[in-house]
């Protein structure tokens, strides 16, 4: 039964997951920490 | 501690980034070509009890921009309310070609800032026979002047403690001329400034970029009957007139009594007939090398993934859990991760030619070819980096001066074979083409590079619609310097080269991961309500009954009832429910299509431990009894992963970059469409 329960989470985590990833993506910052693939340190590319 | 902001400024490919990465420890990303930073980057570094943020600015011949990645130049050099309005300047200069950074130089000092000049390349200016004599030089532009070679890192610390000590400002010199005094004082007077270059500089921008959107300026434009342009015209030859004269006594070159070694190379690869041999060949031999070498390191990892999944098996209690991990996630992340020494290949020829400069040469070469189909030379830079991913791609058009030469260019990108589809097309090409080799050339190889060369064609044949139906405002041309050629310097290429791959890991594998958690959950469950783990069988032996219950449960579960649903639609393009799936859960990024193939296939195949392209070659259509992945389904899904538009991001970076829903919504459409109408016909053709 436990295991149903931990696949149960990770399903409907997942699903979140994907639905955050996707409202992410069309806001305006996503992109533009893929573009510059920092990520690290105090970069920060600002968006005008 | 007290913060002191800098910007560095300078011509396109001076070396700006690499100066920013050297002093602030960051690991931005540089080439050997103009356009690489199109927006601004910041860091910090600390030197003598003081904080710097540095900020790294597009590249830009002068102060008055003609491009979007320049007007961030102008943003922040002239308006003090912007976040990143400097106290002090470093303009990184050309050894080797000063004449034009003291053009920008001036113009940055003449705007009242402390600016300090830093020449980068002087190693290379000394291969040319030529010399500057710094102190003379720093005596003409009164403010200091610091040699670096910021590719080595030496001259660093001069910079640092020069940059601490810079406070002066020299006071602007610039005369503007009997005829436009009166504007320029009316302009001086009105924005409250005594700086009369600034109320130049104003007015031969002509436009209110930053201004507040006040009429005041267009209104004296329009009295005093000034046309912008010739105002810059006009600044552009007194300055140079004047640098002229400072060259003249500072720079010793001599005679030049021999060929250099990129002219040599040039002869050849800038050639109107052998430079696109020469480029050809190359293409030829690194998509030989992404098979030929790829294949050994390939095999490891898939084998690893195939031992892990057995261990998974044998030790978890049989259950729920065991089939998640052995059939859904380990066979998903491991199909994908299979294919990371190709790309490593790929991009490692890729940044060779970045580095090297040659890529500045295939941009002068084919631009020749981009004109006929509405786009220029500088279009070939996001085309390029489209190979890697079409994101940066998309951003890097905004050096492109043509707002519709720029939006052709946006649009067409996209359909440049990038990292994603690299795995779909390997997988598909490694089902589909026999292992043939004609000498020592692989046949895979060949058609690996037709579908790049695919890629290309398409994205000229929509440029050039788009060139019939869009209006043209203005006709421009490719003004490029060509860098001479570098030794690659390992660690920058290291280190790009990890970046690539840690985005292409990192970002594919979090979806690939959830979306194979959620494609096991609904293909291992249906709606009759039975739970259906085919894992917990005894599945070392192959058996056909086994096989056949394993089908049989995944059709009944809720994925094979979604993927039914959308079969009929998918059909005459010759694929199943099952490729359908695929094709569905890689509308979020194109590489998600191999992992859901994995999964789907560990579901549905009683001999979970075979790889994917062995279960994608023993896959029969039920109906005729012969494989699903012939030449004719497997040529209509290369052509579908070509020109279809399966990548969520893609599309987010378009809307942001032209402002408007129209375009992604447009592209998408028109990209979906013509997949399917060239992937209907293909598959017609060949079955």
């Amino acid at each position: 039964m436990l295991q149903y329960i931990v696949i149960g989470i990770m399903f409907i985590l997942a699903i979140v997951y994907l639905i955050w990833l996707f409202i992410r993506t069309f806001s305006s910052r996503l992109y533009c920490q893929k573009a510059c693939g920092c990520g690290k340190g105090n970069v920060d590319v600002k968006d005008d | 501690m007290k913060t002191v902001k800098l910007a560095l400024v300078g011509n396109p490919n001076v070396g700006k980034t690499t100066l920013f990465n050297k002093l602030t420890g960051l690991h931005q990303k540089i080439g050997n070509y103009p356009g690489v930073t199109i927006d601004k980057k910041s860091g910090f570094f600390k030197y003598a009890d003081t904080q710097f943020q540095i900020v790294d600015l597009p590249g830009t011949y002068s102060l008055y921009p003609s491009s979007k990645d320049e007007e961030v130049v102008f943003r922040v050099l002239n308006e003090p309310q912007n976040a990143d309005h400097p106290d002090k300047v470093i303009v990184l200069a050309d050894a080797t070609n000063l004449r034009r950074s003291l053009l920008l130089f001036q113009q940055v000092q003449d705007l009242g800032l402390p600016v300090l000049l830093v020449l980068n390349m002087m190693d290379e200016g000394q291969k040319r026979r030529v010399t500057i004599d710094t102190e003379g030089l720093a005596q003409e532009v009164s403010t200091a002047v610091v040699s670096v070679n910021a590719r080595k890192g030496t001259g660093l610390e001069q910079v640092k403690e020069q940059v601490r000590i810079l406070h002066y400002v020299k006071p602007p010199d610039f005369d503007p001329g009997f005829l436009y005094k009166a504007s320029v004082e009316a302009v001086k007077i009105y924005h409250e400034m005594d700086n009369a270059y600034r109320a130049w500089y104003y007015l031969a921008c002509g436009r209110d970029l930053s201004f507040g959107g006040d009429n005041h300026l267009q209104q004296l434009i329009r009295q005093h009957k000034i046309v912008p342009r010739r105002l810059q015209i006009k600044e552009t030859f007194e300055r140079y007139k004047k640098i002229e004269g400072i060259l003249s006594r500072v720079i010793f070159e001599y005679p030049k009594s021999y060929s250099r070694f990129s002219e040599k190379i040039d002869r050849y690869v800038t050639h109107a007939f052998w430079g696109y041999w020469i480029f050809f060949l190359l293409l030829f031999l690194i998509f030989q090398g992404v098979y030929f070498w790829a294949e050994g390191p390939k095999d490891c990892i898939e084998g690893f993934f195939s031992n892990l999944q057995r261990w998974i098996h044998s030790i978890l209690p049989v259950g729920p859990l065991n089939g998640l991990l052995s059939q859904g996630i380990i066979p998903g992340l491991g199909t994908i991760l299979a294919f990371v020494p190709q790309i490593v290949i790929l991009f490692f020829f890729l940044l060779l030619m970045e580095e090297s400069g040659y890529i500045t040469r295939v941009i002068f070469l084919m631009d020749r070819v981009m004109r006929p189909f509405g786009l220029n030379g500088k279009s070939i830079v996001p085309l390029i980096s489209s190979t890697a991913c079409a994101i940066p791609a998309v951003m890097s058009a905004r050096n492109i001066e043509n707002p519709r030469d720029r939006l052709i260019t946006i649009l067409v990108t996209p359909l440049i074979t990038c990292s994603a589809r690299l795995p779909v097309y390997t997988l598909i090409i490694a089902v589909i083409i026999p292992d043939e080799r004609w000498g020592i050339f692989q046949l895979k190889g060949l058609i690996l590079m037709s579908m790049y060369l695919l890629g290309v064609i398409s994205a000229l044949g929509v440029a050039m619609v788009f060139h019939q139906v869009l209006k043209r405002p203005y006709k421009n041309y490719l003004i490029m310097e060509i860098p001479s050629y570098k030794w690659p310097v390992l660690n920058n290429m290291g280190i790009s080269l990890w970046r690539r791959l840690k985005t292409f890991i990192l970002g594919a594998g979090k979806i690939i991961l959830a979306v194979s958690v959620i494609l096991w959950v609904l293909g291992s469950f249906g709606p009759s309500g039975d739970i259906i783990h085919s894992a917990d069988g005894a599945v070392s032996t192959l058996s056909e009954a086994e096989e056949e219950l394993g089908s049989r449960r995944l059709e009944q579960s809720y994925l094979g009832i979604i993927g039914k649903k959308i079969e009929p639609v998918i059909r005459p393009l010759g694929y199943d429910w099952k490729i359908g799936i695929g094709l569905l859960s890689s509308l979020a990024a194109r590489e998600v299509f191999i992992s859901t193939m994995a999964s789907v296939y560990s579901l549905g195949d009683g001999e979970v431990f075979l790889t994917l392209q062995q279960k994608m070659r023993r896959e029969i259509r039920p109906e005729t009894g012969r494989p699903v992945y012939d030449l004719a389904t497997g040529g209509s899904l290369l052509i579908f992963y070509t020109f279809a538009m399966q990548c969520m991001s893609t599309l987010a970076v378009v809307r942001k970059e032209t402002k408007s829903w129209k375009w992604p919504v447009i592209q998408l459409i028109f990209m979906t469409g013509l997949a399917y109408f060239v992937s209907f016909i293909v598959y017609q053709i060949l079955k």
